[in-house]
């Protein structure tokens, strides 16, 4: 151990001004030797966990402390608490400086720190450049102040390697003599090692938006600001040991470690009992009363009586109450639809709580794998609640535990592929262009930056100017970038919660947000609760209220319809997944998910869980989906790898599909213990450090080796890890979110109508746009209805009295649903409407509007709004079709103004105004105009009228595909609804069609999508010729050919032209080149103004 | 100037470059080829979009409008420029200027059209057809890509040059030529061409004898102007290209003149005029432009630009002796010149400072200012520069050689103590030295530069600059010092490498200070 502490290190969260992790800076500083080292980011504690893990694995002492950077012209304050109450003072200082400037910037004075600094060590950071003098003044004025009050202050002697450094050395130390400061060493690094200077220096360009190359004297003049050894230290402070060994002597008293942040937990004291235990332990038995009228079932007495020791054990008692009463509130005083879900949620407490409806008997989840006195863990418990309605559950919070103890917690926005290309591009001055182009290498269907990439973009792998710039790309990769608030995450504290983490003011008004994401309060075994925002169940929300409006009589017993009292495990529901029959349908809505479920097919709700979980990167990348359908479809024999493993993987038919399951096997098989388990769950989830995992990789695959596991399995188990790394998929989630799955699946069964209805008044939501929820409820038999100024409200509503024909598809269904309504149509759904203006219409409604100019005066609309209503073609009860009433809007205000019109509408026009015959409108150019204004039409599919064309072009309809046989060479054509390139199918596109039958589902491999790219891509209106391939009902077409189809669509408003203009193709296109000439496109009246209507298609990863 | 209310003695004839911008960079050398598909872009709200292609983007399905991002994804081999409307408004003037040559009367229709008013000129070139003929073949051959048309109003000229078939409309087919036309091409705003879209109406047709009352009161006044515009039933003023320059003077001389001499007299005496002018304003010229035009209709021009605004004679008159001496171009004056103009085609307005009234040892800005002006009408401007200092941390690139006129604004400020840190002196290449040092970072304690053994006395350093290690990433770094002899002269020398380093670290001596 040597005889110097590095003090003044700054990581990476002095957000842009240093280069560095915390976790470099650890590892160097043992490597060096030092006894220690002092990390202070500027005016933030942001990175400090970081650090604090980061020192203890490295096993280097560690020094708490800020930058402090002001506002007025002091200089920086590097500020050590030397226990808890000073770190305690040194938040509410940060707080102060956040609270009063905007997001992001941290605004001090020195007269603040005069009134916190207590129990701090100050160094106090000059930054003299050379010739300087006329600072020193001011330099010593702030060291006596500082002095006098605190006493503890010193002065940093950096060694800047300016030529002058003797001399500085000199200078300060005269000053330091004479005001009784003590003369320290440093050199304050932004940088581990030198080969940083780079990063630092496009760093510093970044932040000072400017370009490496005009930045200058900006950037870094040598790369001296990093951390250095002991020995070299010395030997620059030979004129001046004391400063050195002055190192030592300061860490000894910044004794502060965040290990002592004994957090405390808000008392959740229930009126009545004398703890939050005796509290929880009573509510839960009720609960339990509640659930079991028959009785409390042994088993299930059992695992509660379990549960709740080992909560009172580890003290969470008040944790669950806290839980327990935000849902309370949400559910019983507000009505909102809520659920818990997360590691602890599915527990039996939970379930007698009300947190959750899924009863853990069903699922055999072990409560104490999630919270296990050995890991001593905090419990996580996420709550969703209907997206519309969660900031209601969020003020909830704030009010009840005051802002000085809840805020929400932050999450690091960090670099990644795209940011980091594009900033760092920008400082080396490429255009914006360049930067695209290399950025598109990084794009949602393609990982990482290959050199034939780069060729492929026309760029020069042989660059050296362009390849540096990727190399600190990847450097820059990781690094955090600002801090921004999490979704939902709120901390609660028994004391002041600024006496444990500063707060920052959030974008968002009145919400503030703690300094700290989710993995360092973990780290601090600080507790949390996710309130998150779901659109389904909002949709479910909905449609409850729906039935319970129109059909009181759903079920014999007349109770209301809720999660609890929907009917469980029908088979009449199961029968509907199997047939893949899932649009809307939460979670299993997706292609990879349809075509699952057929070969899946679910029958309990076990397999909703397993459902949910399996089409996940994880399962996909450990290749653990195709062997569980096997065993599932018993075409393969359920085998366990080892004794030890059967109890871990029975559920699962012996393949690991979940979280907790890799977990187990590392644990179980591979010999981890449970701490280093979650570690590497960590160490995947967070930033990659390929060090750290390659080591634990290594331990993982040879431990399990050494186990007597086959070594394939063993990389397979590590591969799906790493696939949870991506995004995590734990079974407790799984479970929470199947429920969901069945209680939306059981109202598209039984209530078509009504689903269609919930799921549109939730939107934006899901996979599909409203145009297939339409579509799909109308082949269920629902009869849909187009928006109407005098029938229609804002939301979608159902109308008593409707039924369309049941599709052919789903004739299965004929006995099932119960719909007898049909569904109307709101103004939602139509573009540009605002809604508190259609509130006001519909309101003023009365007995009904009679003309536009009625709608205008009693409606009290705009113009402009009538104008919108007209191109949603909605006053047909009116007799006017949208043309009409659009020359009506348009005449509204021009031609008379708003006051002469009621007194004067009475008497006899004698100016009435002289007509003009508007042209008739084809049928084509309403169903365009219908997907402009709505996005779908309701009155035919644009391909119907099309079918001609598409006849003479030999395509097959969507609906026949399935009586092809395999292999037979097809051409279909449709819509392009999806684009989807899973990170998990190497290159494989799937895309959906629609024609007016059905979708049909093309595969497109990686080869034919190059050469075909720009009709993948571009076209909305798409052909494909291709091979069928069906397998267990699921038909896909695999694609050899794309064609774009697009300027068909054209000919659907083109008619009415054509007509009118008999000459026009030759008037049109006089010449050669002006018919694609891009002005023509632009101005051209018939064709792109169709083809730009049609949906775009929506693009998935 | 505006077109005569009888439409059938009036002709005009329209110009479109259907691809000006990707034309201009495919002048410019900067496009690739004909063959591969070239676009421009510009920013539009968050995303880039394309604003031009060309014939081969365009044939490859790439259309304007479209997102950058989607046109690479289909086109993965584009070149993409970012749009350059100021440009292309230049080559369009340009064009314009060439197109004097036809009429005088030239208008801009901008982004990409040209409006000449050939009324009574076509006879010159063989009639209208042959007119047409030669803009377009001589346009062509130049590298654009265009349309013309040639119609009684501009407004029909328009539209048939971009959407008619013919390539002339007579004063009695208004009516049948247009007709057929769609409504975009009445140069109408998106806004009302989408309206009357919306409204069923499609061709020119459909509207031209509609009830005006209604469809002005939907379709906005301006549909209704554009189309009696088109049919000639209302008056469209267009601007001529060349305005008249802000200031000028001008003189008709009564015999042509051809000698220097002379024409130095006229300038005597137009700058004389156009000073009392500017007198007048309170302005003062920034650019000169003298026209001389000769008997033979050949115009010369030539600028002079001045540093700060002037607004008198002589240093006016000696600016443009200098300038028309060193000019061959002007003197070639064959048969001589019969007018001449003097333009003060930039002005800016002239700040009047109190005198000192007792000047010191200052630097005569307006005097400095002169002598640049001169030096650059004999020189050539570019040729005039002076050195400033560049933010830069490598000695050796500090300093640069900068334009005249600009001035020292982002130099670094000096120390405060005012010491000079960096030689007076510094050579263009440091000299290798042998020097004696204390590793690792001592300073030299003697060095032999030209023969002669130094003893240094005192020293200062090192001040470590390291190389930008973008430009040179092979570059070793360089510790500074300061050092003074024992005779009292002072040197910056500079140790390359480090001691320890694979190769030995060298000494150089980089500069002197006095």
């Amino acid at each position: 151990m040597s005889d110097f502490v590095e003090l003044c290190a700054a990581t990476n969260f002095s957000f842009l001004r240093a280069a560095s992790h915390a976790e470099e800076l650890a590892e160097q500083a043992k490597v060096l030797g030092l006894a220690g080292f002092g990390v202070a980011d500027r005016n933030t504690l942001a990175g400090i966990v970081r650090a604090h893990a980061a020192a203890k694995e490295a096993g280097v002492r560690l020094a708490v402390g800020v930058r402090l950077a002001f506002r007025d012209s002091t200089p920086d304050i590097l500020v050590y608490p030397q226990d808890r109450a000073a770190y305690a003072r040194l938040t509410r200082l940060l707080t102060i400086g956040n609270r009063r400037a905007p997001k992001g910037a941290c605004w001090l004075d020195f007269a603040d720190l005069l009134d916190h600094d207590e129990g701090l060590q100050c160094i106090i950071a000059p930054n003299l450049p050379p010739g300087a003098g006329a600072d020193e003044k001011h330099l010593r004025q702030c060291l006596v102040s500082l002095r006098e009050h605190c006493g503890a202050v010193w002065l940093a002697a950096r060694f800047c390697f300016d030529g002058e450094d003797r001399r500085r050395l000199r200078l300060l130390k005269t000053l330091a003599a004479e005001t009784g400061a003590k003369l320290i060493a440093t050199t304050e690094p932004l940088h581990h090692a030198p080969d940083r200077r780079a990063l630092l220096d496009v760093l510093t360009c970044i932040r000072e938006k400017t370009t490496l190359d005009s930045a200058g004297r900006l950037l870094a003049v040598n790369a001296e600001r990093h951390m250095k050894a002991p020995a070299e230290i010395a030997r620059l402070y030979r004129d001046a040991p004391e400063a050195v060994s002055e190192t030592l002597r300061f860490l000894e008293n910044a004794r502060f470690s965040l290990d002592e942040l004994s957090y405390q937990y808000p008392d959740e004291t229930v009126a009545g009992y004398a703890s939050a235990q005796d509290a929880l332990e009573a509510l839960s038995w009720a609960g339990a009363a509640k659930r079991y009228p028959a009785g409390v079932p042994e088993d299930v007495a059992e695992s509660l009586r379990r549960e709740l020791q080992i909560v009172a054990q580890l003290n969470y008692a008040p944790y669950f109450l806290t839980v327990a009463d935000i849902v309370r509130f949400a559910r019983e005083e507000r009505g909102i639809l809520c659920q818990g879900r997360g590691s602890a949620a599915n527990s039996t407490i939970c379930y007698c709580l009300g947190v959750t409806a899924v009863n853990p008997a069903t699922s055999s989840l072990l409560f104490d794998r999630f919270i296990s006195t050995e890991r001593n863990e905090p419990p996580d418990i996420d709550v969703d609640f209907e997206h519309e309605r969660r900031e209601e559950a969020i003020q909830y919070v704030y009010e009840k535990y005051g802002r000085q103890r809840a805020a929400l917690t932050a999450t690091l926005i960090c670099y990644r592929g795209r940011s980091a290309i594009r900033d760092v591009g920008k400082a080396f001055g490429f255009s914006e262009d360049r930067i695209a182009a290399i950025s598109k290498t990084q794009q949602w269907w393609s990982k990482g930056v290959t050199g034939s990439d780069l060729r492929a973009l026309g760029l020069d792998p042989e660059d050296r100017r362009l390849m540096t710039c990727l190399r600190l790309v990847q450097e820059l990769c990781g690094f955090p970038r600002h801090l921004s608030q999490h979704v939902g995450g709120f901390v609660i504290t028994r004391e002041r919660l600024d006496d444990i983490v500063p707060i920052q003011n959030a974008a968002m008004e009145d919400r503030t947000v703690v300094e700290w994401n989710k993995d360092d309060l973990q780290e601090l075994k600080i507790l949390k609760v996710d309130l998150l925002g779901l659109g389904m169940l909002t949709c479910l929300r909905k449609a409850f209220d729906m039935v319970g409006a129109h059909y009181p009589d759903w079920s014999a017993g007349g109770e209301k319809l809720t999660l609890e009292t929907i009917s469980k495990e029908d088979p009449r529901v199961y029968a509907m997944l199997q047939r893949a029959d899932s649009i809307g349908v939460f979670q299993v809505e997706s292609r990879a998910q349809m075509s699952m479920l057929p070969r899946l097919k679910p029958e309990c709700f076990y397999d909703l869980v397993i459902e949910v979980a399996i089409v996940r990167p994880g399962p996909i990348q450990g290749g653990m989906v195709h062997p569980y359908l096997k065993r599932k479809q018993g075409l393969e024999k359920v085998s366990y790898p080892s004794k030890a493993l059967e109890a871990v993987l029975i559920r699962t038919l012996g393949v690991p599909l979940f979280q907790e399951q890799a977990m187990q096997i590392a644990i179980v098989a591979a010999g981890f213990t449970p701490p280093e388990a979650d570690k590497l769950r960590r160490a995947m989830a967070t930033f990659r450090r390929v060090g750290t995992i390659g080591k634990l990789r290594d331990k993982f695959i040879i431990g399990m080796v050494a186990n007597g596991y086959q070594l394939a399995f063993a990389e397979a188990s590590f591969r799906q890890i790493e696939g949870f790394g991506e995004y995590g998929f734990p079974e407790s989630h799984a479970a929470s979110f199947a429920l969901l799955v069945y209680a939306s699946s059981w109202l598209k069964c039984y209530y078509p109508d009504v689903f269609a209805a919930a799921l549109l008044n939730a939107q934006p939501m899901g996979f599909y746009a409203p145009a297939q929820i339409v579509r799909d409820a109308q082949e269920h038999g629902v009869e849909v209805r187009a928006p109407d100024i005098n029938h229609s409200d804002w939301d979608n509503k159902l109308e008593p009295h409707g039924s369309a024909d049941l599709h052919v598809r789903h004739s299965e269904m004929r006995e099932d649903i119960r719909s007898t309504h049909a569904l109307r149509l709101g103004f939602r759904q139509a573009k540009g409407l605002r809604e508190d203006e259609i509130l006001r219409m519909t309101a003023a409604r009365g007995g009904g509007y009679d003309s536009v100019r009625d709608v205008w005066l009693r409606g009290c609309l705009t113009p402009a709004t009538i104008e919108r209503l007209a191109d949603a073609d909605a006053f047909r009860s009116l007799g006017l079709d949208r043309r009409e009433a659009l020359w009506a809007a348009r005449g509204l205000n021009r031609v008379g103004g708003q006051e002469d019109l009621p007194l004067f509408a009475q008497s006899a026009d004698p100016t009435r105004e002289q007509d003009f015959a508007l042209p008739l409108m084809a049928l084509g150019e309403h169903v365009v105009e219908d997907y402009r204004a709505l996005r779908l039409s309701l009155k035919t599919h644009p391909l119907a009228l099309l079918r001609d064309e598409l006849n003479a072009r030999r395509v097959t309809p969507a609906e026949r595909l399935g009586d092809s046989a395999d292999n037979q060479r097809v051409r279909v054509a449709g819509l392009v609804l999806v684009r989807q390139r899973p990170g998990t199918a190497s290159g494989v596109i799937f895309m959906t069609l629609e024609d007016e039958t059905h979708i049909a589902n093309i595969v497109v491999w990686p080869r034919v999508f190059e050469r075909f790219r720009a009709e993948v891509l571009g076209a909305r209106l798409c052909a494909v010729d291709g091979l069928v391939q069906s397998e267990r009902g699921v038909v896909h077409v695999v694609a050899d050919r794309l064609i774009d189809f697009s300027p068909l669509l054209g000919k659907l408003s083109a008619t009415a032209f054509d007509n009118a203009t008999a000459p026009a193709d030759e008037v049109r296109r006089p010449g050669a080149d002006s018919r694609t000439h891009p002005r023509n496109a632009r101005i051209d009246l018939s064709y792109t103004v169709a083809e730009q209507v049609m949906p775009k298609g929506r693009n998935f990863h | 100037m505006t077109a005569s209310s009888r439409p059938q003695k009036r002709r005009w004839m329209a110009l479109w470059l259907t691809r000006l911008p990707t034309d201009r960079l495919k002048r410019a050398g900067a496009a690739p080829s004909e063959a591969r598909p070239l676009a421009l872009y510009s920013k539009k709200g968050n995303a880039f979009a394309l604003s031009a292609v060309n014939a081969c983007a365009a044939e490859a399905g790439l259309r304007t409008g479209m997102p950058l991002a989607d046109a690479r994804a289909m086109q993965p081999g584009l070149t993409a420029f970012e749009a350059d409307e100021a440009a292309d408004l230049a080559l369009l003037k340009q064009i314009a200027l060439w197109c004097e040559r036809f009429t005088p009367i030239v208008a801009v229709d901008t982004p990409d059209g040209l409006f000449l008013d050939v009324s009574g000129c076509a006879h010159l070139f063989g009639g209208e057809a042959a007119l047409i003929e030669t803009v377009c073949t001589r346009l062509k051959a130049q590298g654009f890509a265009l349309r013309a048309a040639i119609a009684p109003t501009p407004g029909a000229a328009w539209a048939c040059a971009h959407f008619g078939a013919g390539r002339q409309i007579g004063p009695d087919d208004l009516n049948e030529s247009l007709a057929p036309l769609p409504v975009a091409a009445l140069r109408l705003a998106p806004e009302a061409i989408a309206l009357l879209k919306r409204l069923g109406v499609k061709t020119i047709g459909q509207i031209a004898h509609a009830p005006r009352a209604p469809f002005a009161a939907r379709a906005g006044k301006l549909a209704m102007l554009r189309l009696d515009q088109a049919f000639g039933r209302a008056v469209e003023a267009l601007t001529p290209l060349r305005p008249a320059p802000p200031i000028f003077a001008l003189r008709r001389l009564a015999e042509p003149i051809i000698t220097l001499d002379a024409v130095l007299i006229a300038v005597n005496a137009l700058c004389e005029d156009l000073c009392a002018n500017l007198d007048r304003n309170g302005v003062g010229a920034r650019l000169l432009r003298l026209s001389l035009f000769g008997v033979d209709g050949g115009v010369r021009a030539l600028d002079v630009r001045l540093t700060q605004p002037e607004r008198l004679a002589l240093p006016m008159v000696r600016l443009l002796r200098e300038r028309l001496s060193v000019t061959a171009g002007t003197k070639s004056a064959e048969f001589g010149f019969e007018i001449v103009r003097l333009d003060a085609a930039e002005i800016a307005p002239i700040i009047a400072r109190e005198t000192d009234l007792a000047p010191g040892f200052t630097r005569d800005a307006r005097a400095e200012a002169r002598v640049i002006d001169t030096l650059r009408a004999r020189l050539g401007v570019k040729r005039v520069g002076r050195l400033a200092l560049r933010p830069v941390h490598a000695p050796e690139r500090a300093s640069v050689h900068a334009d005249a006129e600009q001035s020292g604004a982002k130099a670094p400020a000096p120390p405060a103590d005012g010491v000079m840190r960096r030689p007076l002196r510094l050579f263009p290449r440091a000299q290798l030295i042998e020097a004696m040092a204390s590793v690792p970072d001592g300073p030299p304690a003697r060095f032999r530069w030209r023969r002669v053994l130094r003893e240094v006395a005192r020293a200062e350093g090192p001040e470590r600059i390291e190389p930008d290690w973008l430009r040179a990433p092979q570059a070793r770094a360089r510790d500074y010092y300061r050092v003074e002899d024992a005779q009292g002269r002072r040197y910056w020398l500079y140790r390359e490498g480090h001691y320890f380093d694979a190769d030995p670290p060298r000494w150089f001596l980089h500069g002197l200070f006095a």
